[in-house]
């Protein structure tokens, strides 16, 4: 199986993703099947940030990561002062609540194809001061009704 | 310091300017397992080229070395000691 995925990795069938009701509707009316599904946050992906102030401008400071110089130092020295400690928060924002695959005509059953934008909300990636962030892309195989997804978490990225 | 935005894969330098956004367009379509074979060899199975792993760079060093190739192919892992994560930097996904 491995081999076979590294050899035609380059010639999957591409999925996209409609995130609009006209990019859905265009594709529908060109032999598309755009099939919809809800935009739902997954509660294990999640950020986290800090803010600090400075004692005299009065400026903030949002920090995401604990080795960040300025939270290693908010001692009573320090010009900034710790007004929000760390707060997790929801990290991605999209404009509607639903979203299509863009599913071919001639697709087949068990049919292994790679989708660019991933609709569902799959933890991708485990930081480890307690942050997860989404699978962006994937593989998955079409069963006539549903993609089934291949999950994949890894730390690590290309590019 | 090498900041990382995970929300959108994106290096900056120490200003927050942006050095490369990590898009490799093979990464995801391979199984996990795969990612040995970067390990071993520092090289793409894809492409064939040299991963450069970003571990152990200085920021200087990472900001030359885009300058002189902005095609150059990273590696990073979230978990790495010499980034700070930022996801407030853009929220552009």
């Amino acid at each position: 199986m491995l081999p076979w995925i590294v050899e035609n990795s380059q010639n999957l069938r591409c999925i996209k993703t409609a995130r609009t009701l006209d990019a859905i509707n265009i594709a529908a009316e060109s032999g598309f099947f755009p099939l919809v599904l809800i935009v739902k946050p997954n509660p294990q992906i999640t950020s986290k940030f800090a803010i600090f102030q400075h004692k005299e401008n009065k400026t903030i400071r949002v920090i995401t990561d604990s080795r960040d110089s300025i939270f290693r130092d908010h001692s009573e020295e320090s010009p900034y002062k710790l007004i929000v400690h760390w707060t997790q928060y929801y990290p991605y924002r999209f404009d509607f609540p639903y979203a299509a695959y863009l599913v071919p005509s001639d697709i087949k059953l068990n049919e292994t194809v790679y989708i660019e934008d991933l609709i569902e909300d799959i933890v991708g990636a485990v930081w480890l001061q307690g942050c997860a962030y989404r699978q962006i892309g994937a593989l998955a195989n079409w069963d006539g009704e549903k993609f089934n997804i291949h999950p994949r978490i890894s730390s690590k990225l290309y590019g | 310091m090498i900041y990382f935005n995970p929300t959108n894969n994106t290096l900056y330098d120490k200003n927050k300017i942006v050095l490369k956004k990590l898009e490799c367009k093979f990464e995801s379509r391979l199984p996990i397992e795969t990612h040995k074979e970067f390990l071993l060899n520092n090289r793409c199975p894809m492409c064939k080229i040299k991963v450069i792993d970003t571990s152990k760079i200085s920021e200087s060093k990472l900001v030359e070395l885009i300058n002189i190739n902005p095609n150059a192919c990273l590696k990073i892992d979230i978990n790495q000691t010499n980034i700070i994560v930022e996801t407030y930097v853009t929220l552009d996904r």
